[in-house]
């Protein structure tokens, strides 16, 4: 906390972060038809996720965490898509942020802001934070209503759907710090990378476990910079 | 002499200062002690992080016994937990809901809760203030919405006032609203029934009861622990699977099959009121259960071996441990009138939900 006192006095400049919810090389429209890479159709209603723990990486290699809130990046809610930060480098050689919740958030009652309990994002039934969601049709799911709904969430240990992100921002902007930096999250991501992930077959999962866990280290890819400035 | 002068002065400009800020910003609220009976362990609620008051507590209380928690007004908390039942539901088996649906499980009396770190009957939930959410939100229970709970309550000025009263300013969220119910239902302490007397030294067993007492404690007590009649363990009691409603316990939330068909140990305080038993209402009587316990329990991978090889029961025994059992209901608890509905409370008649 200290450690974030002193940042703060000397935090003078600012950093947007713009989060853009993408479907492979287009935009992400809800209701729009799109494919997986393995050619399934499916649209999406909602595509949600949380944001945590942002740090930013100096020359010497050294993160300083830059913000000690939760964000909820919402595809229905175009302010939710945009962060600032503020922080005193001259350079930012990387960026690293959680996608999820801090563990002890799941355990600690109720909380408040975007990690309200009434935003939809957490189980009341099995305690803890839903870290992402992306929900759907797809006319090759066998789930009721042809439905396609990955809320994924686990945080006991080897359950915990919260994975890091590391996005290299080199090389470096001359002469002055980033101002803006675009990040591309990408639908597709959760279909493909250490595990196929077939609609026909899975297309539902509501609880922590083997299938959510499958789902977070494919959507530990989808982030990518598309831009900065 | 100086640097003395100094420092006397900053210390009353401190004073002053920290004065006016207490002034201005301590809500006049006023705090509610919670008492730990005599011999119990302490209590595993944090309530450093909810401090009780008189004001969160009549808050909570409200709260409680309001029906629009619920979808259609009906159901209100209250309307499954009885107090009289020692908030169970009088003679239901299985819980009722909204739009006349049942819901899997039998509704467990609530009291000692601030000695409990895992609720419902398969321990999904971790703390007591997510508790609530769970049949706010379930579609066979009370059926209603977080968000549309607090439009509700922020739609009343009675409500706006008892928020700014308990936590200081008008402004209702999901966090105050489980904060007040988890003050009302931490105060809800059981602790005066015969058996509590009896180790208090203030009456004594009688002879049934003494004989009931020596039995429980060599038959049932490693699983329903004194004080609290529960160890808060799960496990498996050779109660087979209702292959219809499909609740297999603890391993819905642990996804491990050792954890197939486990429930948490239920306290037997106030058991005489709670009827039916278990965590489907299966059995009626405390009889049902006795009989469980010495002839039927089913051999399973895990059934718990304290009762695999079942408990040697004589029909005498039984009666000796149903008059002890009796002493543990806790009359005062019962029809404590701080846990009945407020004065003001226009509690749905229980012929609608019944």
């Amino acid at each position: 906390m200290a450690c974030i006192g002193v940042m703060q006095l000397c935090a003078q400049q600012k950093l947007n972060l713009q989060f853009v919810n993408m479907v492979g090389e287009s935009k992400l429209n809800i209701g729009d038809s799109y494919k997986t890479s393995f050619d399934e159709p499916f649209t999406v209603r909602r595509f949600k996720y949380y944001i945590s723990n942002i740090q930013l990486q100096d020359d010497h290699q050294q993160w300083h965490k830059v913000s000690s809130e939760c964000f909820l990046v919402d595809a229905e809610d175009p302010a939710s898509q945009a962060i600032t930060v503020n922080h005193g480098l001259k350079n930012i050689k990387s960026i690293k942020f959680l996608l999820g919740v801090d563990s002890i958030k799941n355990v600690s009652g109720v909380q408040t802001g975007t990690l309200d309990p009434a935003r939809g994002m957490f189980w009341t039934w099995n305690s803890g934070y839903i870290v992402a969601k992306l929900e759907g049709k797809s006319s090759v799911s066998k789930a009721l209503g042809r439905y396609m709904t990955y809320d994924v969430g686990g945080y006991k240990p080897g359950e915990n759907a919260s994975r890091w992100i590391v996005l290299p921002l080199t090389p470096a902007t001359k002469n002055k710090p980033l101002q803006a930096i675009s990040i591309k999250a990408d639908v597709l991501a959760w279909f493909k990378g250490e595990n196929k992930i077939l609609i026909a077959e899975n297309a539902v999962c509501h609880e922590p476990g083997i299938l959510a866990m499958k789902l977070a280290d494919n959507y530990s890819h989808m982030f990518s910079i598309l831009q900065k400035q | 002499m100086r640097i003395a002068c100094i420092t006397i002065l900053l210390t009353v400009l401190v004073c002053i200062a920290t004065s006016f800020v207490e002034k201005k910003q301590a809500p006049a609220t006023t705090s509610l002690a919670f008492v730990v009976p005599e011999g119990w362990p302490q209590p595993v609620y944090d309530f450093s992080q909810n401090p009780l008051t008189k004001e969160g507590f009549e808050l909570g209380r409200k709260l409680f016994y309001d029906g629009r928690l619920s979808v259609d007004g009906n159901f209100p908390c209250s309307s499954c937990h009885q107090q009289f039942a020692a908030f169970a539901t009088y003679d239901h088996n299985l819980s009722h809901g909204v739009n006349n649906s049942l819901t899997t499980r039998n509704a467990p009396g609530l009291f000692n809760l601030a000695w409990q770190k895992e609720f419902m009957h398969d321990g999904g939930i971790n703390h007591l203030d997510l508790q609530p959410l769970a049949p706010i939100t379930a579609t066979n229970e009370m059926g209603e919405t977080l968000n549309n709970v607090l439009a509700k309550l922020r739609a009343d000025t009675t409500y706006r006032k008892m928020f700014k009263a308990a936590f200081g300013d008008e402004d209702i969220n999901t966090q105050k609203m489980s904060k007040a119910l988890s003050q009302f239902l931490l105060m809800m302490v059981s602790s005066n029934s015969k058996y509590d007397k009896v180790r208090r030294g203030e009456v004594s067993f009688n002879l049934p009861e003494r004989l009931g007492y020596d039995l429980f404690k060599k038959k049932c007590a490693s699983c329903h622990t004194e004080p609290l009649f529960s160890d808060y363990t799960y496990r498996n009691i050779g109660v087979d699977l209702d292959s219809f409603i499909n609740d297999v316990g603890r391993m819905r939330i642990t996804r491990l099959s050792a954890d197939s068909l486990k429930f948490k140990v239920p306290s037997l305080r106030n058991v005489m009121v709670t009827a039916p038993y278990l965590h489907d209402g299966r059995f009626y009587s405390t009889y049902e259960v006795f009989n469980h316990y010495r002839s039927s329990v089913v051999k399973m991978k895990n059934t718990d071996s304290l009762v695999r090889n079942g408990i040697p029961l004589s029909n005498f025994e039984i009666g000796q441990i149903t008059a002890f059992l009796y002493t543990l209901t806790d009359s005062s608890f019962l029809h404590d009138p701080r846990f009945g509905p407020p004065q003001d409370a226009v509690v749905p008649p229980v012929m609608h939900v019944h």
